[in-house]
């Protein structure tokens, strides 16, 4: 136990600070990419023929290896005259990397409601407005927010390599640990960040059962 | 039907679709009121039909009118807002309660909600479901057969002159099928709008039919009132698409009117008490009655009173004078 206390007083404030900076970095990023991939992925469900060159994009990103990305992100800032660590880049890098689970999911939860659903709400009379905001995202919502809380949980482990580039987070602990061989720190880093996925994708299965229509938890 | 207003024309409408012909020279009118089914095969262009009515197919030839007016004058939201379109049961809509799919067409039309709650309640009576007890329910939660009712009852929601009907009960087994099918018969009858109807049901048609289109193809084959068409068949295709139907649905379709007798002779303290048939009933009716009970003579009764009698013996001879019709039609 002593040991313990002894590690909290010395580590507990940074390790508050830095899962705080963890989060920040998480929310920002994944919130950037619903921004971006939710209007996007609907828009590919009405210009078809643009979904396979935008999912293929994003496919392609997401089979760079995470640490490679954040190595790819560095010279392209260097050439944009951008900051090349820090906050800026390991955001960008974050949310690239949790732009394809989102568009995937909006673009297949949307493409997979019944047409016939869709034809009805056209021929009583809704404009194709009423009909995005009325029945295609109801009915496609738990879908999308399965693709948001995948990209949450995969922002959470990738952002510990943000401490890489300066950007902080729980990686610092985790990395610091590794180079002085120190358990301790790994797991003060490690334990936090693995807490973090388990808590925010809890929080987020919270919202989309709050978020999901009633009617479509009935079973049939 | 010369009297009745027109209320939908079709004028010589094709569509082609990657250039082969759905259609193919339609033209009918159905007049205010009345409920005309288009009947045939899958793929006859039935479907395509009732859909440009609602636009949601257009024609690539010929003309559509409604109320007189060209369809493509219209604004395609306003045109669909008043006219009900009723579709199999996958068209409620799941995540919407009873209550909202019901309500949706008065919503997008701005109505005040407490007019809309009471109009929900209204339909829900009207399509026989409890109100207090349906009304918050999901689709989900319903049977095939109360899914249809609050589909009936969403069409009739803001009151629609025209009301379009694809195949509503075609996923419901056939005794759900039938009773619905009676149901919506009287309710028609009761709020006298103008139905188009679609079914692969040759008996659906001959119960909820004022007039019935046969389609063969993308065209046309016959129309006209369902007894008509049962007792005189355009051509060949008419007669094998009734098939051995033929004799079943001209029963069905023949009013014990024709066999009843006036109470002249009758004792009538003797039919007392003896279960009766209304003034409508068919032939098949009075023959399911001779089955049931061991009568000689029915009373048809009206408002409660006797006003005539049918006869074994009449019925009889009128179902060997139709088995005769047939005999030498299907030859």
């Amino acid at each position: 136990m002593l040991v313990f206390n002894n590690f909290f007083t010395e580590y507990g404030g940074e390790i508050a600070r830095l899962t705080w900076e963890h989060v920040q970095m998480t929310v920002f990023s994944v919130g950037g990419a619903v921004l971006f991939s939710v209007p996007t992925g609907i828009f590919l469900t009405r210009s078809r023929r643009l979904a396979p060159p935008f999912l293929g994009f994003a496919s392609m990103v997401q089979t760079v290896p995470s640490l490679a990305l954040f190595g790819l992100v560095i010279p392209l800032f260097m050439i944009l005259g951008l900051p090349i660590i820090g906050l800026v880049p390991a955001l960008f890098a974050l949310f690239l990397y949790a732009l394809l689970p989102i568009l995937r999911n909006t673009y297949t939860g949307i493409r997979q409601v019944d047409p016939v659903m869709i034809e009805t709400a056209a021929g009583i009379g809704m404009t194709d407005r009423q009909i995005l905001w009325r029945v295609e995202l109801p009915l496609s919502l738990p879908v999308i927010m399965a693709g948001i809380r995948t990209s949450t949980v995969i922002s959470v482990g990738v952002a510990t390599l943000a401490a890489l580039i300066g950007a902080g987070g729980l990686g610092e602990l985790i990395f610091r640990g590794l180079r002085t061989i120190n358990y301790k720190l790994m797991l003060a880093g490690a334990i936090p960040a693995a807490m973090l996925a388990l808590c925010l994708d809890f929080i987020l299965a919270r919202i989309e059962a709050a978020l999901t229509p009633k009617g479509m938890k009935v079973k049939r | 039907m010369g009297q009745m207003q027109e209320k939908i024309r079709f004028r010589n409408v094709s569509k082609s679709y990657n250039g082969s012909d759905v259609l193919k020279d339609v033209s009918f009118s159905v007049g205010e009121g009345e409920t005309l089914v288009l009947i045939g095969t899958s793929g006859c262009g039935k479907t395509t039909t009732l859909k440009m009515i609602n636009r949601l197919t257009e024609p690539t030839g010929g003309g559509i009118e409604v109320n007189g007016r060209d369809l493509s004058s219209y604004e395609v939201t306003d045109l669909r807002r008043g006219i009900g379109y009723v579709v199999q049961s996958i068209g409620l809509f799941p995540h919407m309660s009873v209550k909202k799919n019901i309500s949706i067409v008065p919503d997008l039309m701005g109505w005040p909600g407490e007019k809309v709650a009471s109009r929900v309640d209204e339909l829900l009576g009207m399509v026989g479901l409890d109100p207090g007890s349906f009304r918050e329910r999901y689709p989900g939660e319903l049977s095939g057969g109360q899914q249809q009712r609050v589909g009936v009852a969403r069409a009739l929601a803001a009151d629609p002159p025209i009301i379009l009907m694809d195949e509503p009960f075609g996923a419901l087994d056939p005794i759900t099928r039938e009773g619905l099918q009676n149901e919506l018969a009287d309710l028609l009858r009761k709020i006298r709008k103008t139905v188009v109807f679609v079914t692969h049901d040759i008996f659906e048609a001959a119960i909820l039919g004022d007039r019935i289109a046969l389609m063969d193809g993308g065209r046309l084959v016959q129309t006209g009132r369902p007894k008509e068409i049962v007792e005189n068949p355009a051509n060949s295709f008419v007669v094998e698409f009734l098939g051995k139907h033929r004799f079943q649905l001209s029963l069905l379709l023949t009013d014990i009117a024709e066999v009843t007798a006036g109470t002249g002779t009758v004792d009538l303290a003797a039919l007392e008490g003896i279960p009766s048939l209304a003034p409508d009933s068919t032939v098949l009716d009075a023959l399911n009655y001779f089955k049931r009970y061991d009568h000689e003579v029915i009373p048809v009764k009206e408002d409660g009173e006797i006003s005539g009698v049918v006869t074994k013996g009449e019925v009889r001879q009128m179902v060997c004078g139709l088995m005769q019709v047939h005999d030498a039609g299907v030859q």
